[in-house]
């Protein structure tokens, strides 16, 4: 490499010169940053605070109050603040729970018999069926509503307020002061929240009749079947058309479905990268086809799709197989898409430069990248697949499901309980065996 | 080749009034006019985002520019028949960007892309005049014997020799370098750029190259251009490159 000489290099004369400055000029001690004096804003809650901390000095000579007045400030007012809306927000969850025991223990089993019993001519008040049209609701609305505006009114100014203390420095006590007295930070508190998020509970509670009081009357039934569950019958595992024929059909559903579905995600996915498709209008309108329709796809449960196919073609593990096929063909097109659009791009831009054309970049460029992600996605949805196959029978689709359905009908449900082993096996076997795989290649 | 008309010393790059503003705002290329002679060594300076990348780019239109002509071997560029252009103007990287997961071999193959047609624009078929043209290159640059590793397993002055190497199986007219020593350490630096002046000698490739160290260029190139702001700043041989151009370009 070639040397500079003298005032040619700029770059060691520049390093000559701030050498010489360091040697001119003496480091000079830095000034002392000043503490702003402790100035505590006055209010109810801080004379509080300094009555506790002035307690926390030792004049107290009995022990344990010293040690109580010492610890209860020392975790300090805002985890006091933080203690204080934990506390809250348990009540309310407490209260909800009050609720929904009372209507536990308004339970009745015998619903038949209480539909016969004529109609009570002074009905109690149902709490749950409230209505909004009611003159008390109505009212009641009106009033939280005002609340609520007032309540925004409140927090809007407090907001302005600390938004404004953002603009220029302040001392420590005008922050402390911009955060308002007591009464001030109640009012500001959102309620409106709170509300919504309580009563949503509650009401989710209700429609989906979570009753505990319905679980414990009927844990002797429980008990009974699921003693019958753990005491398989191990006789009907090598039938004609019995659980190892039926599970065998159930891997093979699964094997065929996530091939197909792989074949058709593996072409639709290059459709469906934002990166390749993006560049160009008319790709990129082919890009928002594909996704749009690939979202509505993923929207239909697999159990509907395997229905609509036991309808049109029949009975057996076909109308499984095209089930999968589109449901996994969905799965695996936005996984695949996905690791196309993490691809990295100079390795493109190298493909295209060197003169290769669209199918060239995505042969040379992009597949190799993405080879191991696809055979891993592949495996991962064959995972998803079997858990999806043993249950398509339900409906008639072929399968170990199948199986399982025959038997609830015939009430085996010893049989049930070797199916369900038999599931358990293959399934975790599955699992294992993909994920050996996939850390294996990726 | 077309290329093979122009002599020597005759203009092949024309660069007239081109600028690039992104869709961010960012003024990357202003007003800028260059002429670029056939068999010249030419080496861009200036700070990063001085738009020396911008410019290197869009001479084979991976960055089209806003307003302006780029005419080469007397034809003006337009975004029509990239394939043709790109593979008579070669490039290389900074990040060297090799296809990782596929063989050296493979790699430098890459460079006759541009020449496949018909059913090669669907699935290529690498002839043996095609692999003899890549071993060949490889063996110019020294890494024959890496032919069929994979390209993930080589150092970072092998990885960039490969892309050269690709570069080169494209049998181009012109070699466009953006930042190739960048990402290398000094030794490798020299060598890398060794094997750019050699190539430029001995097939009279012309060839452009963007450069962050000063000394190098000066060292190298036939001709030196400094960019500040998207603005040309500097025109001139290497001994014309003194406190006051590098004051000029860098502050």
């Amino acid at each position: 490499m070639k040397k500079y000489i003298g005032n040619e290099d700029p770059v060691s004369h520049e390093l000559e010169t701030i050498e010489k400055r360091k040697l001119e000029t003496p480091e000079a001690e830095p000034p002392m940053p000043t503490v702003p004096p402790y100035d505590p804003p006055v209010g109810l809650m801080n004379q509080f605070r300094r009555k506790w901390q002035e307690a926390g000095k030792p004049k107290y000579r009995n022990p344990v109050v010293a040690a109580v007045l010492q610890v209860v400030p020392g975790l300090g007012y805002v985890y006091m603040w933080r203690m204080a809306f934990a506390a809250l927000t348990a009540f309310l969850f407490l209260l909800a729970y009050v609720i929904l025991g009372l209507r536990i223990l308004q339970y009745k089993p015998e619903v038949n018999a209480r539909l016969a019993t004529p109609v009570n001519p002074n009905p109690e008040p149902d709490l749950w069926n409230w209505s909004l049209l009611t003159p008390e609701s109505i009212t009641l609305l009106w009033v939280a509503l005002a609340l609520l505006a007032i309540n925004l009114g409140f927090r809007t100014y407090h907001q302005a307020r600390l938004n404004n203390l953002n603009l220029q420095v302040k001392s420590l006590a005008e922050i402390r002061k911009a955060r308002g007295t007591f009464i001030q930070r109640v009012l500001t508190f959102n309620y409106l929240a709170l509300i919504i998020f309580v009563f949503g509970i509650l009401q989710v509670a209700k429609d989906s009749d979570f009753d505990l009081g319905r679980l414990i009357s009927k844990l002797d039934n429980i008990k009974r079947y699921v003693g019958e569950l753990l005491n398989p019958n191990w006789n009907a595992l090598f039938t004609e058309k019995g659980i190892m024929f039926r599970a065998r059909e159930t891997v093979e559903i699964s094997i065929i479905g996530t091939l197909a579905g792989a074949v058709v995600a593996l072409l639709i996915s290059f459709l469906a990268a934002r990166n390749l498709m993006g560049r160009n209008p008319i790709t990129n309108v082919a890009y928002y086809i594909v996704r749009i329709i690939l979202s509505i796809q993923r929207s239909i449960p697999t159990l509907f799709l395997a229905i609509v196919f036991v309808v049109s073609v029949g009975v057996g593990p076909f109308p499984a197989v095209l089930a999968l096929t589109i449901f996994s063909a969905g799965l695996m097109t936005k996984l695949f898409s996905e690791a196309i659009e993490a691809i990295d791009w100079g390795q493109v831009e190298a493909i295209s430069a060197a003169g290769g054309g669209p199918v060239h970049v995505v042969l040379f460029a992009v597949i190799p990248q993405v080879l191991p992600y696809y055979i891993s996605h592949i495996l991962y949805s064959w995972e998803v697949n079997i858990h999806s196959a043993s249950v398509l029978g339900l409906v008639g689709a072929g399968g170990i499901g199948q199986y399982v359905q025959d038997a609830i009908n015939t009430y085996k449900y010893a049989d049930i309980g070797m199916a369900l082993f038999i599931v358990i096996v293959i399934t975790m076997a599955i699992d294992f065996t993909s994920a050996y795989i996939r850390a294996k290649i990726l | 080749m077309s290329s093979g008309a122009i002599e020597t010393g005759a203009t092949q790059i024309e660069v007239r009034q081109l600028s690039k503003v992104y869709p961010n705002g960012l003024r990357a290329l202003d007003n800028v006019n260059v002429d670029i002679k056939k068999g010249e060594f030419v080496a861009i300076i200036g700070s990063s985002g001085a738009g020396k990348s911008t410019f290197i780019r869009s001479i084979n239109r991976l960055v089209q520019p806003t307003s302006g002509t780029i005419k080469i071997n007397g034809e003006i560029v337009t975004g029509n028949d990239l394939r043709h252009l790109r593979r008579d103007v070669a490039m290389i990287f900074q990040q060297f960007n090799l296809v990782k997961r596929l063989t050296v071999l493979r790699n430098v193959l890459m460079g006759r892309l541009g020449y496949k047609n018909g059913l090669g624009l669907i699935y290529p078929i690498f002839n043996s005049k095609d692999v003899d043209l890549a071993l060949a290159s490889l063996q110019r640059l020294g890494i024959a014997e890496k032919a069929y590793i994979r390209a993930d397993q080589l150092s970072g002055g092998q990885q960039q020799r490969v892309a050269i190497a690709r570069a080169l199986t494209q049998e181009p007219s012109i070699m466009l370098a953006d930042e190739p020593v960048a990402s290398l350490d000094p030794e490798t630096s020299i060598v890398v750029l060794d094997i750019l002046k050699r190539i430029n000698r001995e097939d009279g490739i012309t060839t452009v190259v963007n450069l962050h160290q000063l000394d190098l260029a000066k060292e190298y190139a036939d001709r030196v251009i400094g960019f500040k702001g998207g603005k040309l700043v500097f025109e001139g041989t290497p001994d014309q490159v003194t406190r006051e151009v590098y004051e000029k370009v860098y502050r």
